[in-house]
C-alpha cells in the first residue's frame, strides 16, 4: 500500500474526522465512530490511528481546554489536513474500482 | 477525575414510604452530577430486603433522594413533608430518621463511594502511551467514565474502564513491536 492511500481502519477515522469541519476531540470521535460502525472502539485503537494519520500529514492536533469532567487534563484536538482529504478521494477511487471486479467473480461463481 | 466522596446515609422509614437516602455533597450542582453513580451501590448492600426488590426511584427534593417501596404504591405524603421541610433549611446530616415521624428503625450508615477512574487501569494505559497522547487518552477515558458512571452507575463505569484498558493493550503492544523492528533494521544497517 503506498503512502498517499489509506489502511482500513485509518480511511474510518479520517473519514469521521472529516465530516467535523472544526475538528474533534478523542470521546466526539468514539461516540461518531460507534455511530458509523455499530461497535465501541477502544481508546488505543483510536488513538495509534490518529497517531500514525499524524505522522503521515493527513491528520494534525493541538492541545484544547481542560474540564473538570476529565480530571483537569486538556483536550487533544484533531483535524484533518488537505492531504488527508486527497487520501481519503484516492483510497475511495481505489475501492470504487474493485466494485466490478467483485461483480465479475459473482458472475462466474454463478 | 478527583476522588469524590458522597456522604450518604439510609434511612428506613417504614413498609409504606420505603427507603430515604440522603446525598451530601459539597454543592447542589456536585451532588446532582454525582447522585445517580451512588444509587446501585446504595441499593445493592440492601438487597436482602424482601422489599428492596421493589425499590425504585420516585423522587428528587432539593438534596434528597427518596425511594419508594413500590411501583403501584404511591409515595406518602408524610415521608415528602419530611423532606420538604427538612431540606430547606437544614444541613443534610442534622437530618435523623429518628427524627422523622414515620421512621421505626435506626438509619444505617453506608460506606462513602469513590467516583474515581480505576488508578490502576490509568498507570497501564499511561505506561503504554507515549507522553505527547497520554493525557488526553486519560482524559477522554475520565470523560466517558463519567457519563458512564452517570448514566448506569458506578460498578458499571469501572467494568467498562476496565474493559477499555484491556482492549487497548493489543494497539498499544502493536505499536511498540513496531518500533521495536524498525530499530532492529536500523542497527542491521548501520551494522551495529
Amino acid at each position: 500500500m503506498t503512502r498517499d492511500t489509506l489502511g482500513q481502519s485509518e480511511f474510518i477515522v479520517l473519514g469521521v474526522l472529516a465530516r467535523r469541519a472544526r475538528g474533534a476531540h478523542g470521546t466526539a470521535l468514539l461516540d461518531d465512530l460507534q455511530e458509523m460502525t455499530g461497535r465501541e472502539w477502544s481508546v488505543g485503537a483510536l488513538y495509534t490511528t490518529l497517531e500514525r494519520l499524524e505522522k503521515k500529514g493527513f491528520a494534525s492536533s493541538e492541545w484544547g481546554e481542560p474540564t473538570p469532567q476529565r480530571g483537569g487534563r486538556r483536550k487533544r484536538i484533531y483535524q484533518v489536513q488537505a492531504a488527508g482529504l486527497r487520501a481519503l478521494d484516492k483510497t475511495h477511487e481505489m475501492t470504487s474500482a474493485l466494485a466490478p471486479a467483485r461483480a465479475g467473480s459473482r458472475a462466474v461463481e454463478a | 477525575m478527583d476522588d469524590k466522596k458522597i456522604r450518604k446515609n439510609l434511612f428506613w422509614l417504614d413498609d409504606k414510604h420505603g427507603w430515604l437516602i440522603a446525598l451530601e455533597a459539597d454543592n447542589r450542582a456536585d451532588w446532582l452530577r454525582l447522585h445517580t453513580a451512588s444509587l446501585d451501590e446504595t441499593i445493592t448492600p440492601h438487597r436482602s430486603n424482601p422489599l428492596a426488590e421493589h425499590i425504585m426511584p420516585i423522587d428528587m427534593e432539593g438534596y434528597w433522594f427518596q425511594f419508594g417501596p413500590g411501583k403501584n404504591q404511591r409515595h406518602g405524603a408524610g415521608a415528602r413533608e419530611v423532606i420538604r421541610g427538612k431540606a430547606q433549611d437544614s444541613p443534610l446530616l442534622a437530618v435523623r430518621a429518628e427524627d422523622a415521624p414515620q421512621a421505626q428503625a435506626a438509619h444505617v450508615e453506608a460506606e462513602p463511594v469513590s467516583l474515581a477512574t480505576p488508578a490502576v487501569g490509568e498507570t497501564l494505559i499511561g505506561l503504554f502511551c507515549s507522553g505527547n497522547i497520554r493525557e488526553a487518552i486519560l482524559g477522554d477515558l475520565a470523560e466517558k467514565f463519567e457519563e458512564r458512571a452517570s448514566e448506569r452507575g458506578a460498578s458499571y463505569a469501572r467494568a467498562w474502564y476496565w474493559w477499555q484498558v484491556a482492549r487497548s493493550f493489543g494497539p498499544f503492544a502493536w505499536r511498540w513491536g513496531r518500533r521495536l523492528v524498525a530499530l532492529d533494521d536500523l542497527r542491521q544497517l548501520i551494522g551495529w
